[in-house]
């Protein structure tokens, strides 16, 4: 009776919808079920995630117009669309066929509607945008809906779209990456989780919504994890990626803050790449030391010290796409020597003659030290005169360790004709007047550019094409002309008096500026600004101007960032004071033989001179360290205050000891400074393996005698032991200071052949692991099948259902399916026909033995014995062996042979 | 009671019977197996064919196979063709007054008998189905005061034309319960009908020469001894997850009982002993579900019918065949 009742309703439906059977609503393709779970599961994650792409899309891609909104609602209607249709017994190539003729119908109407060129362009653009969108969400709804593996494909597509867009992006700091990629892989694994669950799903199932939510609940808790693992195995290489992306990326300008000063890092103030160029100095602070510097630098005198300024970096590229300068790692003849200081172990030295060689200078050189404090400055950066090439870290003298953090020797060759007092420093004493004059007499005897490399002329003399650049050209070869000046030198002090000149009024033209009322980088049409009206800048738009006045001359140089250095006291001479509001830029002239020279544009800053910056005294020299030890930590023994470390190398004498095995040393601290860059560190904080750099000044060690024949083994054998030491230095971890100074081409690139051989190995190997899969597991049931043992022992039953299994199992891979038949059945009609086999007769023991209680009897065992090689010979004789080795490939089989049937 | 099982005799006898059988009946061994099925299981059986299939000479070749008490008599056979105006009374029997003795008696319906073809069960009016089907259930008739035993073999083959021809009165589900086992009886193979055209009269002859193989206490033994056929608790269980299935399947509106149940596992021992074995094997189970339990079933619809219990058995038979009891 309820069968009647039931019926009856579902029949009236039936012909009610008969005259819509070529619609395809009468049957459906899936059930209202599978419906739902597309439209829940699959289509509001495909939806979010085509909104997030489009969204991150937008911002870097003008012609999608920013209407991620609107655009995302297009892809899901197309996406439900499709959906709906497909869920129904619709066709696609008609109905796809339709959609696209309909688009382009309404694309051609349309534009004939507005009269306005240009609003129709506008609106076919984003008519382009919106049909692409929805005919795209179409062909998702299609694919999610009806065809099988198209989740696979779709992930594949949509992650080659994050790629583009994530490759757009400049900014490529690791979490930038990860949350660019993660939401596309989670939803790739999810995608193809999901649509084949709701494909594969029996929707007869009663428990179908619960066994939807189980097997997600389940896929999900796996996939967090594993994103979680792969986060963590891959965090360091992201690393590398941020810092490969970050190297590239920082340096352009623009997009730091105004100020010079940057980051806080270690405690002290870190040099940013863009330092003075950038930005205003008005937030720097003019009493705030950063810090000391004795530079033995005099005249020929011997005795009026000659101040150079100290470099930090160099902007030797014009970046004509972003219009900024940049630091190029890779400019030829590199002569930057840019150590990380932190990163030298005291009293150590670190040194690069490479850069003497590359700075092309080889007329009046000397070679000079100096010895830098460091007050405020990050304990990394490392500034020095051009061009330094050795850098020794050194202890801060007892006294002076509150306000001196670290400090460092470092030796640099320079030219008796650099000096800071150009312009900016320009002075009415007769004696350095006469120096002025002294060495433009000698570089304007200087060589032509003929015999300079060609590619380094070229670099160095770049300029972009441009309207602008044009009028800064011109500029330049008007002022060349007004002062006819002949050579390189003339042409620089040329371009310097230009800045300088005064007009009717006796005012200067050009004025020092910290707020010239155009932030941020002296772009090309800033620069033009700049020189034709604004006349008002800081350092780096004179140095700007400057370079490409020089540069359209066909004059090598470029702009160096760094600190200027003023004389200000007699008292101490060779010892400068640093400031923060001394951070500067200027640009260096290449004069063949004679080398880089500075040369300062500036026109002085009214306040700078104003500025009472006194010199302070001077830190004492540190004392004569004997013994100098660099190693790690093994034991520390906070009450005997003594600690052992395992050196590898140590300074005795100044001289270098490298040991080829590491050796252990006591040490007692008790009288020890421990400390590291920040600061003091107790000693319960000296963790074993820290790497250590020990400092002694003791007597003891004077007087040991070290013959030259001692190698550093032997002579750290004369060592008193416990060993009095005075200074114990950490050294930071690598992890804790990052190299950011380190140009690009230092950093080990990532090796992609490599990956990609790893990656291509591996995936071989677990294909061909796939492959093999299937013959493996028979060789197992066959192990089991063959088994000697159990026959000895009389275990037939056992025997019986390993053959059984092994025969089952060989069966299945070659192809014959048990499929609605029982064993029994299996054998008789199929097996034994087809191979001649008496496979029935086994299964009849077998089934005794599985379902009976009695014994086997002779006769069973007899049919135990005989079945097993021989009835899997005679399949395997009766399968041609081409057919045999594909079938053993087949995974396909080997799944089913597993799986167990389910009720529909 | 002796628990051990006559292997040799009753499979003997079982032969004998078989062959017997098989002298007039060509081409139904199947058919055969399933009937006897029903009669060693204390069932009966229903037939459902097209007239001229051979049910009625089936049906006479079993009864006079099957002795009477003795070793001369034949049993009992009674054919009772069912028509719309059979009454319960033609069945079962009727008191009428004996003039001689001056009382009532009983006379016998055709229901007191060993077999009885019931021929074209659904002709007859859905009362005298009921009636039939009752006694079948019970045994026992009763009318008026006095209750009537049936015979201890009492084996009922019915036949039923196909439910679409016109006329008929289809038996109601829960009736059709009762019988064991239904079986449709079918055409013979090409080769097996020319055999028989070409020897009819041969078959006819055989028919009426029939021999007796059998006697009433044969059958009777061979009951009891289908009754101590092993069948192992993994099969059982095969059983009873084939039942629930019935119960929960989405396609099907009215499951099996748990009488299904009972009756699936009574036929299963029966078959087995039919087969020459004194176990249950999963084949027993995969030839035997549908003729047990097809038509106690109510489907959605016709699609279903074809293959919901092909479904079920699928699952089962995989299961079974996995299992590993040698441990």
């Amino acid at each position: 009776m309820r069968n009647k009742q039931k019926g009856t309703p579902v029949h009236t439906r039936k012909e009610l919808l008969a005259p819509f059977k070529g619609w395809g609503l009468s049957v459906r393709v899936h059930t209202w079920k599978k419906e739902l779970a597309q439209y829940i599961l699959l289509g509001i994650p495909t939806i979010i995630l085509a909104a997030y792409v489009l969204f991150t899309a937008n911002e870097y891609f003008e012609f999608l117009q920013n209407n991620w909104l609107k655009q995302s609602i297009a892809f899901a209607a197309g996406l439900y669309g499709a959906f709906f249709i497909y869920a129904r017994r619709f066709r696609f190539i008609t109905t796809a066929a339709a959609i696209i003729i309909l688009a382009y119908i309404g694309y051609e109407f349309s534009t004939n509607l507005f009269s306005g060129e240009f609003d129709g362009f506008k609106w076919a653009v984003k008519y382009q945008n919106f049909s692409v969108l929805f005919v795209l969400g179409w062909f998702a709804g299609y694919g999610l809906s009806r065809t099988r593996f198209f989740s696979i494909f779709w992930s594949i597509a949509l992650l080659a779209v994050m790629i583009i867009v994530v490759g757009a992006i400049s900014t490529g700091t690791s979490d930038d990456i990860v949350l660019m990629f993660a939401p596309i892989l989670v939803y790739a694994f999810y995608i193809i989780y999901t649509s084949e669950l709701i494909r594969n799903m029996s929707d007869h199932e009663s428990a179908f919504a619960l066994n939807m939510v189980k097997r997600m609940g389940g896929f999900a808790l796996v996939i967090f994890m594993l994103l979680l693992a792969l986060l963590a195995i891959f965090r360091t290489d992201f690393d590398v990626i941020e810092r490969e992306w970050g190297a590239g990326a920082n340096p352009k300008e623009g997009e730091g803050n105004n100020s010079t000063m940057t980051e806080n890092r270690n405690g002290g103030t870190g040099l940013k790449n863009n330092m003075g160029l950038s930005g205003s100095n008005n937030k720097a602070n003019k009493d705030s030391v950063l810090f000391v510097a004795k530079l033995d630098n005099f005249f020929q005198d011997g005795k009026t010290p000659n101040p150079l300024y100290f470099v930090y970096d160099y902007y030797s590229k014009f970046d004509t796409a972003t219009q900024t300068f940049e630091v190029d790692s890779l400019r030829p003849y590199n002569d930057l020597f840019s150590p990380d200081v932190a990163k030298v172990p005291l009293f150590f030295t670190k040194q690069d003659s490479t850069v003497l060689v590359n700075g092309m200078s080889t007329k009046n050189r000397k070679i000079v030290s100096a010895e830098i404090y460091n007050h405020n400055l990050s304990v990394s950066d490392y500034v020095a005169p051009s061009t330094s090439f050795f850098l020794q870290p050194i202890s801060v003298p007892e006294e002076n360790k509150d306000f001196y953090k670290s400090a460092y020797r470092t030796k640099m060759l320079v030219s008796d004709l650099n000096s800071a007092y150009f312009v900016y420093n320009a002075t009415d004493d007769p004696f350095l007047q006469n120096f002025q004059k002294q060495r433009f007499e000698i570089l304007r005897t200087a060589d032509l550019y003929n015999d300079v490399p060609k590619d380094f002329l070229d670099y160095y003399t770049f300029m972009p094409a441009g309207a602008e650049y044009d009028s800064i050209s011109n500029l330049a070869k008007q002022i060349v002309q007004k002062a006819d000046a002949r050579t390189v030198v003339d042409k620089t002090i040329a371009i310097k008096d230009y800045f300088l000149a005064k007009d009717e009024d006796n005012l200067p033209t050009f004025k020092y500026s910290d707020n010239p009322g155009v932030p941020g980088i002296p772009s090309a049409n800033k620069l033009t600004f700049f020189l034709f009206e604004n006349k008002k800048g800081y350092c780096a738009y004179y140095a700007g101007a400057t370079l490409f006045l020089l540069r359209s001359l066909g004059i090598p140089s470029r702009i160096a960032t760094g600190f200027l250095t003023v004389d200000r006291s007699n008292k101490n001479p060779g010892w400068y004071w640093f400031y923060e509001d001394q951070a500067h830029a200027w640009v260096q002239v290449y004069f063949p033989g004679y080398g880089w020279l500075d040369f300062d544009t500036t026109v002085p800053s009214q306040d700078q001179q104003d500025a009472p910056q006194p010199d302070q005294t001077p830190p004492l020299t540190s004392q004569k360290a004997y013994l100098v030890a660099n190693g790690k930590t093994i034991d520390i023994d906070t009450l005997k205050k003594q600690v052992t470390m395992s050196v590898k190398e140590f300074l005795y004498w100044d001289k270098r000891y490298k040991l080829s095995s590491p050796e252990m040393m006591t040490m007692d601290i008790s009288i020890a400074r421990v400390y590291s860059d920040t600061g003091n560190i107790p000693l319960h904080l000296l963790k074993p393996n820290d790497e250590v750099v020990a400092v002694s000044y003791s007597e003891v060690f004077k007087n040991i005698v070290a013959n030259p024949t001692d190698s550093g083994k032997s002579i750290l054998k004369k060592f008193p032991s416990p060993a009095p030491i005075d200074e114990l230095k950490v050294m930071p971890k690598d992890s804790l200071t990052k190299d950011k100074k380190e140009p690009v081409g230092k950093t080990k690139p990532t090796n992609w052949t490599n990956v990609f051989w790893t990656v291509t190995g591996l995936l071989l190997a677990a294909l061909l692991f796939l492959l093999f899969l299937p013959r493996l597991i028979f060789a197992y049931y066959h192990y089991k099948a063959t088994s000697k043992q159990l026959a000895a022992q009389g275990k037939w039953k056992e025997l019986a259902f390993n053959r059984y299994i092994a025969i089952n199992y060989y069966l299945n891979q070659m192809g014959y399916h048990r499929a609605n038949t029982t064993a029994l059945q299996f054998a008789q009609q199929k097996v034994d026909k087809q191979f001649g086999t008496n496979y029935a007769l086994f299964l009849n023991t077998f089934l005794k033995s599985k379902y009976s209680e009695q014994p086997l009897n002779n006769w069973d065992e007899k049919q135990i014995e005989a079945v097993y090689p021989e009835v899997k010979d005679k399949i395997k004789a009766g399968i041609p062996t081409k057919k045999r080795f594909v079938s053993w490939m087949n995974i396909y089989r080997l799944i089913g042979f597993y799986t167990k049937p389910r009720l529909k | 009671m002796d628990n051990a099982i006559n292997m040799e005799q009753s499979y003997h006898q079982l032969q004998v019977l078989q062959q017997n059988i098989q002298q007039v009946i060509r081409g139904k061994d199947n058919q055969i197996k399933y009937i006897l099925t029903a009669l060693l299981a204390k069932g009966h059986i229903l037939l459902e064919d097209n007239p001229g299939t051979g049910k009625t000479v089936m049906a006479k070749t079993l009864a006079q196979s099957i002795g009477g008490k003795n070793a001369r008599d034949t049993s009992v056979f009674k054919r009772v063709q069912f028509t719309p105006d059979l009454l319960p009374m033609d069945l079962l029997g009727a008191h009428i007054y004996d003039e001689d003795k001056k009382e009532f008696i009983f006379k016998k319906g055709p229901l007191f008998c060993n077999v009885l073809l019931a021929d074209e069960i659904n002709r007859a009016s859905p009362k005298v189905q009921s009636a039939l089907l009752e006694c079948m259930a019970e045994h026992q008739i009763t009318s008026g005061d006095v209750t009537y035993k049936l015979e201890d073999v009492f084996f009922t083959i019915a036949t039923q034309n196909p439910v679409e021809m016109e006329g008929t009165y289809p038996l109601p589900a829960a009736q059709l319960d009762r019988f064991f086992i239904k079986i449709i009886f079918g055409y013979v193979d090409e080769d097996t009908e020319l055999e028989i055209y070409n020897n009819y009269l041969g078959i006819s002859r055989n028919l009426e020469q029939i021999q007796t193989v059998l006697n009433i206490e044969d059958v009777k033994f061979l009951q009891a001894e289908s009754e101590k056929i092993l069948i192992h608790e993994e099969l059982v269980k095969a059983v009873r997850n084939i039942v629930a299935q019935t119960r929960q399947h989405a396609e099907i509106v009215l499951g099996a009982s748990t009488r299904s149940g009972i009756t699936f596992l009574k036929c299963l021992k029966a078959f087995a002993l039919i087969n020459g074995r004194d176990y249950v094997i999963e084949d027993d189970i995969a030839l035997l579900i549908k003729p047990v339990l097809d038509h106690r079933l109510i489907y959605k619809n016709k699609e279903a019918k074809s293959r919901v219990l092909d479904a079920v058995l699928k699952v089962e038979l995989d299961r079974l065949s996995r299992l590993n009891l040698a441990k």
